[in-house]
């Protein structure tokens, strides 16, 4: 054995090779590849993947089919229904169906971002490409609705290179997960609107089998362009580990400052179908608090010492205060 | 209408013959399954057929179907947790492992039994660094992720996989 245990593995693995029966099968599934693509087929995406445009389509087949069932209801053919039409985004409206527009509801930073969200690397155009000086960014956020006689819910985001997201089921959208939590998304797995049925929302939540979540594109100005190359060249230097989460820290910051004003130039409109066939909109807006970047930083240095800590080996078993930064309002 | 042309089979000949060892090797890693890793193997190399990206080089292309090969790992890694399904050996299943890998196990069953320890994407970045000899930065850049996350993997998993082996008598 090497006195190196990885020089065993990398000695190991670079022997480690396709069998000429598996190189058989691979050439074998490229060429059926192309043979299906030549054919016509091969623009279908795979069949175990469901584009989230295929899951609207699906939900507008429902919604149609629920809208007629509410025309009958209309018409009398069925027993009222005893409560009054209803909704509410429930981050707003918390049980309250009714609730006026005019207040405010706190947001904390895990409500918004834990698990998954937050600064997810770089941007992708259409075809995958990556967009120089373009990070994303989302937020895991939860867009459950309450309300009576709600036959559908119509989402729709009002900002510059603001988009909803589905991440979460099982094959239904790709997902880049990583350690840290963050992820991963293309721009073209993105909408700027979300349908939902009755039956659709039993399954989407931030702990549910579909995660919604809000996906920003953050163009980098100079500075922020200059706090991301620092803390990507500092890897070809010597510097300590402070450095090394100091440069990263700099960089999270231009990251959440960026994210929570462009957040807040964005409006979530959600359109909710009711049984009898009426439609009602409210206006929510998410938006950072007053003193934002103060409650960042005093997080960040928490969670900074925290990291620290644990590089060196140190007892780090205490947990980093979850900071009250961005709150939710009905605008409308 | 004309369905987008695809890679020429001289591209994909050459770039099989170049990258699929690599490929396989690190969705072997990462999945610690062998069918795993030949599925993720098929499936890097249909998308690439299909992909319209420009390779300015070879190393660019390798760095691209390595990007491709961390991201089908991480969906198979996530579809299993979903599914439930039995905790995959720490060693391939010698049934089917060819015979390289029995060679494999053989050479390197104490390194392989602490990397398996690991969480799958740190098992990566071991394997891109220590394997393929590529730098935090450069993992970063096929991971998508910062560079300081990478460097975070690499020590913690050096010091987990040196805990381990001393655990197992291995150092």
């Amino acid at each position: 054995m090497n006195s190196n245990p990885m020089n065993d593995y990398r000695d190991a693995m670079r022997e480690t090779s396709l069998t000429q029966e598996q190189r058989a099968r691979l050439e074998r599934a490229v060429a059926q590849a192309r043979r299906r693509h030549e054919a016509g087929n091969a623009a279908q995406p795979a069949p175990r993947i469901v584009s989230r445009r295929t899951f609207a389509i699906g939900a507008a087949a429902a919604f149609i089919g629920l809208a007629g069932f509410g025309a009958l209801n209309a018409i009398g053919g069925l027993p009222n229904s005893p409560a009054p039409n209803a909704f509410g985004l429930k981050a707003y409206a918390l049980d309250d169906p009714t609730r006026p527009s005019g207040y405010t509801e706190v947001l904390t930073k895990n409500v918004l971002t834990r698990n998954v969200g937050g600064y997810f690397g770089a941007w992708e155009d259409e075809k995958g490409n990556v967009v120089e000086g373009v990070l994303g960014y989302a937020f895991r956020f939860d867009l459950e609705c309450i309300g009576e006689n709600v036959a559908s819910y119509s989402y729709h985001i009002e900002g510059d290179q603001a988009y909803f997201g589905l991440t979460g089921a099982e094959g239904d959208v790709p997902e880049e997960f990583f350690p840290d939590g963050s992820f991963r998304a293309k721009k073209y797995e993105c909408s700027d609107s979300l349908f939902v049925t009755k039956e659709n929302q039993e399954e989407l939540g931030p702990d549910k089998r579909r995660v919604p979540l809000i996906v920003l594109a953050l163009p980098m100005d100079k500075e922020f362009q200059a706090a991301y190359d620092l803390a990507c060249n500092l890897e070809h230097t010597d510097a300590s580990e402070y450095d090394i989460i100091e440069s990263g820290s700099a960089f999270d910051r231009f990251v959440e400052l960026n994210a929570s004003q462009k957040i807040s130039e964005s409006a979530i409109h959600v359109t909710a179908a009711y049984d009898d066939g009426t439609l009602e909109t409210k206006t929510y807006r998410i938006a950072p608090v007053e003193d934002f970047e103060e409650r960042y930083l005093a997080f960040q240095k928490q969670r900074d010492e925290r990291t620290l800590k644990e590089w060196h080996g140190e007892a780090a078993d205490y947990p980093v205060e979850d900071p009250e930064l961005y709150t939710i309002t009905q605008i409308a | 209408m004309n369905p987008p042309s695809l890679r020429s089979e001289a591209f994909m000949v050459h770039a099989m013959n170049d990258w699929a060892d690599t490929v396989y090797r690190i969705a072997l890693s990462h999945t610690r399954s062998i069918s795993d890793a030949e599925d993720i193997t098929q499936d890097v190399f249909v998308r690439l057929l299909k992909s319209t990206t420009s390779f300015e080089n070879d190393e660019h292309l390798k760095a691209w179907l390595i990007s491709v090969t961390l991201n089908r790992c991480r969906e198979i890694h996530r579809m299993s947790e979903r599914r439930r399904a039995t905790p995959t050996a720490t060693v391939p299943d010698m049934n089917t492992s060819p015979p390289a890998d029995e060679y494999f196990i053989a050479k390197a069953s104490a390194v392989w039994s602490a990397l398996s320890d690991l969480p799958p994407t740190m098992r990566s970045a071991m394997h891109l660094r220590y394997v393929e000899g590529y730098s935090a930065e450069e993992i970063a850049g096929m991971a998508r992720c910062r560079p300081s996350t990478v460097r975070s993997w690499l020590f913690r998993a050096r010091k987990k996989m040196k805990a381990s082996l001393e655990g197992k008598g291995a150092l």
